[in-house]
């Protein structure tokens, strides 16, 4: 516990240190609350560091600030919008879909559309990269379903069916179809 | 790591600068390092808070990124079991004796604990690898960047050396080759620390290293500048005999039988000493007689 006296006796470096000592003391030989006093010691020093550091370097600070988004203005990049960027694979924005349909960041409309089908996500994502709306995405979604099951089900099986010949060519012709219907696009 | 040769007003002057730099590292790091992009862009919770402790002007720690109450987070615990992995592959067991030794190493920063003290039992055929070695540890974690970030990566460097190294060696079987472990040093806690280790299933020496105070300063600042590796000097001067009492109190208790020290030795490793060796100032013998160079413990 961090006693006012210390408090007043001790830079904030020299309680910084004095906190670290007793977290390795705490993790080496003391207990769970030990480690908790430490890590609450380390806070406190911390925050006094940061009251000088606040006025020393509030010039470095207020530039970091003014070029970083506001918390407020800050959405969560969802899974599906990680997929539709590469950052996460197709199978893995499946199974979680399939774990709990909520949790990939769809709109109730898109998760409407994708638990008719799962495979639906392959698409979604492409309309999430390309922008495409989902009113477009869903007719032209369903006349390839209707027209090309097969190719559409090996391709929305794979990760990498991004390159496969199958892939391209249920692309090709669901970016025709798109393009035929919304003339602005092309 | 780079060697200078600085001294006086010029040591001074880059230890000041490296000071703010590091300050300015701690409080930017986050913000461009893709890792931790990733983290805060896909949780607004953890990039108010972090956005937060920005605005009242607090470091930010690796912690403060990939900690969730006392869980790490992905890639944490990946990169601490391959730290740990990586340090113990170095670690060969030379020793089995039923009762490996622990070395409690005491001294104040810049005394030259490490550098002097941990040569001596680390010799091949003797005892002790040393695993518990929280410089070794640090420079993996990949914000430490050459030091500027030595300050943020600490709790987690904390964490891994004597939080997980405390699992598997103080826990359990001891280790074959025994321990060495770093300490500043504390009267109220080295006999504790002594029951500790003999619980563990090791027999325990005790070695303080001591040289003048400004040797040591100076010294905190060469290896700040050399590795970025900071000290607070203010810090390293209260410390004062602290060791010292340490391991008085520890002589105490062996001295009425309340614990049987294994061995023990005070060693002077000031630049004076002789080169490549500190000298025994004090001791039972297990290090070297006393004003001689010191040599290695015998297994």
């Amino acid at each position: 516990m961090m006693h006012a006296r210390e408090l007043h006796d001790t830079t904030p470096a020299t309680a910084l240190e004095e906190a670290r000592e007793a977290l390795q003391r705490a993790l080496l030989f003391g207990t769970d609350t030990d480690v908790r006093e430490a890590h609450l010691r380390i806070d406190a020093a911390l925050d006094r560091q940061a009251e000088v550091d606040r006025v020393e370097q509030a010039p470095f600070i207020d530039g970091l600030l003014a070029e970083l988004p506001d918390p407020a203005h800050l959405v969560d990049e969802s899974m599906i919008e990680k997929a539709a960027q590469g950052g996460v694979l197709y199978s893995e924005l499946v199974q979680a879909f399939r774990s709990d349909p909520t949790s990939v960041g769809l709109t109730p409309q898109e998760l409407a559309f994708a638990s008719e089908d799962p495979r639906r996500l392959r698409a979604l994502i492409l309309a999430r990269r390309d922008g495409i709306a989902l009113h477009a995405l869903e007719s032209v979604v369903l006349g390839v379903e209707d027209s090309r099951q097969k190719d559409y089900a090996l391709a929305a099986r794979s990760d990498t069916a991004f390159t496969a010949a199958s892939l391209e060519e249920w692309v090709a012709q669901y970016v025709s179809g798109l393009s035929a219907k919304d003339p602005d696009r092309s | 790591m780079t060697v200078i040769d600085l001294g006086g007003e010029a040591l001074d002057e880059q230890f000041d600068r490296l000071k703010s730099d590091m300050t300015q590292y701690g409080l930017s790091w986050w913000t461009t390092d893709l890792d931790a992009r990733a983290r805060w862009k896909s949780d607004s919770a953890l990039y108010g808070r972090l956005h937060a402790l920005l605005k009242r002007g607090r470091a930010i720690r690796t912690a403060d990124v990939y900690q969730v109450d006392v869980a790490w987070v992905d890639p944490r615990p990946v990169i601490h079991t391959e730290i740990v992995t990586k340090l113990l592959g170095e670690c060969h067991s030379f020793v089995d004796a039923p009762r490996p030794p622990a070395f409690l190493l005491f001294g104040g920063p810049g005394s030259g604990k490490s550098s002097s003290l941990r040569p001596l039992i680390s010799r091949p055929g003797m005892v002790a690898p040393v695993p518990l070695d929280a410089d070794a540890v640090r420079v993996e974690l990949p914000e430490y960047k050459d030091g500027r970030g030595s300050g943020i990566v600490q709790d987690e460097c904390a964490f891994i050396t004597y939080g997980e190294l405390r699992e598997t060696f103080l826990a359990g079987t001891p280790n074959p080759a025994g321990v060495c472990i770093d300490l500043i040093g504390d009267p109220e806690y080295s006999v504790k620390d002594w029951w500790r280790l003999d619980r563990a299933g090791y027999r325990v020496y005790a070695l303080l290293a001591q040289c003048p105070l400004e040797q040591a300063i100076e010294r905190i600042k060469r290896r700040a500048v050399e590795t970025g590796r900071i000290v607070d000097l203010d810090f390293a001067r209260k410390v004062g005999d602290r060791p010292r009492k340490a391991l008085d109190a520890l002589l105490d208790a062996d001295r009425h039988g309340t614990i049987d020290l294994a061995g023990w030795s005070v060693f002077d490793t000031s630049d004076s000493a002789f080169p490549g060796a500190p000298t025994v100032v004090e001791g039972d013998g297990s290090f070297g007689s006393v004003g001689a160079a010191a040599t290695k413990v015998a297994s």
